[in-house]
């Protein structure tokens, strides 16, 4: 058997209800219009009376004043003018249309796997074709555009004889953009380290042949990584040979050009500037 | 901003081997963003640009009365076609004189080069020899971006 019991629409004066058992269905709206305080769990299920799973489905969820929620809440789409909460996880796309304040720590995924923009999409500074996989390879790419700028170029204006056992004796400078190239000892010091393309060139002197080794020193060792000579057999006087290479090189490695045996000159006639003939001269190329 | 593809390479042969066909660079010192293969002598392009490239050998000395010029040709393989894309010489009478070439080229990805004898017999070097010095050798890299 049961029963009905009907409710005044509307109580003139404080009203207590009643503890009930068992479960009440509300099939049509309720509206409250002053607050409303639960001290113990409130779950919302998904309408299916029974159903344990705490999943909420509405059209729409509108929250006039503050929604304080001390728990884990998982939210699929909120639409706020302001949030307050201890944590927040998004697991798809956040828009905020105002301004961000956080006291706390940004954690973000690895950059290069992530599209950041700041500012808009003009100034968006990073993208996820993943071409720059972090922070430091793009310092690095920065460095390496900017170092490409580093040269050196010296060259001899007397046509004196040069014997062995000497570096070849370019003493002036055209340009030293780090200021490394010594015109006294004519040794280049590698300031910064890369992949650098070097050259250099001289004169045959009639009657003599001259074997020439571009050195790279490094710690102490001296390693040859290139060799020009006119041979074993007199090549005409004045006959020009230029070489260049490239090399691996490290910050404090010293580059100079040695004549090992023979003899050869640096210009076909004593020079005044800002004429020159032969040159020692390098430029980095890479990382 | 575009992040730099390196690609650079520098090989070698320390023997005074002469050459008849394939100059044989059968020793890296490094190799960047390329391929290449110490069996065929034969570098591929792995990045498309822009390369400066050059190599050196020596003039083989006279012997018997006869003058053995010096010559080299870069060889480009790019689909089925092999043609000369640089030639250096050194004519005259002259023994273990050095010989070398430099130049630029604009290459595509799967570009092979090779280094041939022009004709003559040019050696890799006047004489063999050790440690880590390289006299000679065959390098390139890419210029731009």
């Amino acid at each position: 058997m049961s029963f009905v019991v009907e409710i005044p629409t509307v109580f003139t004066k404080p009203t207590q209800i009643p503890a009930r058992l068992g479960n009440t269905i509300l099939t049509g709206n309720e509206t409250i219009e002053g607050s409303l305080y639960v001290n113990g769990s409130l779950t919302l299920n998904n309408g299916s009376e029974g159903d344990s799973t705490n999943v909420v489905n509405y059209d729409s969820l509108d929250i006039s004043n503050n929604l304080n929620v001390n728990g884990l809440t998982t939210l699929n789409e909120v639409n706020a003018s302001s949030i307050t909460t201890n944590n927040l996880v998004v697991n798809e796309s956040l828009n905020i249309n105002s301004n961000v304040d956080i006291s706390g720590t940004i954690t973000l995924p690895i950059i290069g796997d992530v599209k950041t923009s700041i500012q808009g999409n003009t100034d968006n500074i990073l993208s996820n074709t993943n071409n720059l996989s972090s922070i430091q390879t793009q310092v690095d790419s920065l460095i390496d555009i900017f170092s490409q700028g580093i040269s050196f170029r010296a060259y001899s204006l007397s046509s004196a004889t040069i014997s062995s056992g000497q570096n070849l004796p370019f003493d002036n400078e055209s340009y030293d953009s780090q200021g490394t190239y010594d015109v006294s000892t004519n040794v280049y010091t590698i300031d910064i380290a890369g992949t650098y393309l070097f050259s250099f060139g001289w004169f045959v002197v009639g009657g003599s042949t001259a074997v020439i080794n571009l050195i790279r020193k490094r710690s102490g060792t001296e390693v040859i990584i290139q060799q020009s000579t006119n041979g074993t057999t007199s090549t005409g006087n004045g006959t020009s040979f230029y070489v260049a290479t490239i090399d691996e090189c490290e910050e404090d490695d010293e580059i100079y050009a040695y004549l090992t045996s023979g003899s050869c000159r640096l210009a076909i006639s004593d020079l005044t500037e800002p004429d020159n003939n032969t040159s020692f001269s390098g430029s980095r190329l890479s990382s | 901003m575009t992040q730099r593809t390196e690609a650079r390479f520098k090989v070698f042969n320390r023997s005074r081997d002469t050459v008849f066909n394939t100059f044989i660079y059968d020793n890296i010192d490094f190799n960047v963003g390329g391929t290449y293969d110490t069996t065929t002598y034969e570098y591929t392009v792995d990045n498309a640009g822009t390369y400066l490239i050059g190599h050196s050998f020596v003039k083989k000395p006279t012997y018997g009365g006869n003058n053995f010029f010096g010559g080299s040709v870069v060889k480009l393989t790019r689909g089925d076609d092999t043609y000369t894309i640089s030639y250096s010489r050194l004519y005259e009478q002259g023994q273990h004189t050095t010989i070398s070439n430099l130049f630029m080229y604009k290459f595509e990805v799967d570009d092979k080069l090779k280094i041939v004898t022009a004709g003559g017999q040019p050696r890799m070097n006047s004489n063999g020899y050790g440690g880590n010095d390289i006299l000679n050798s065959w390098w390139g890299i890419k210029l731009n971006y």
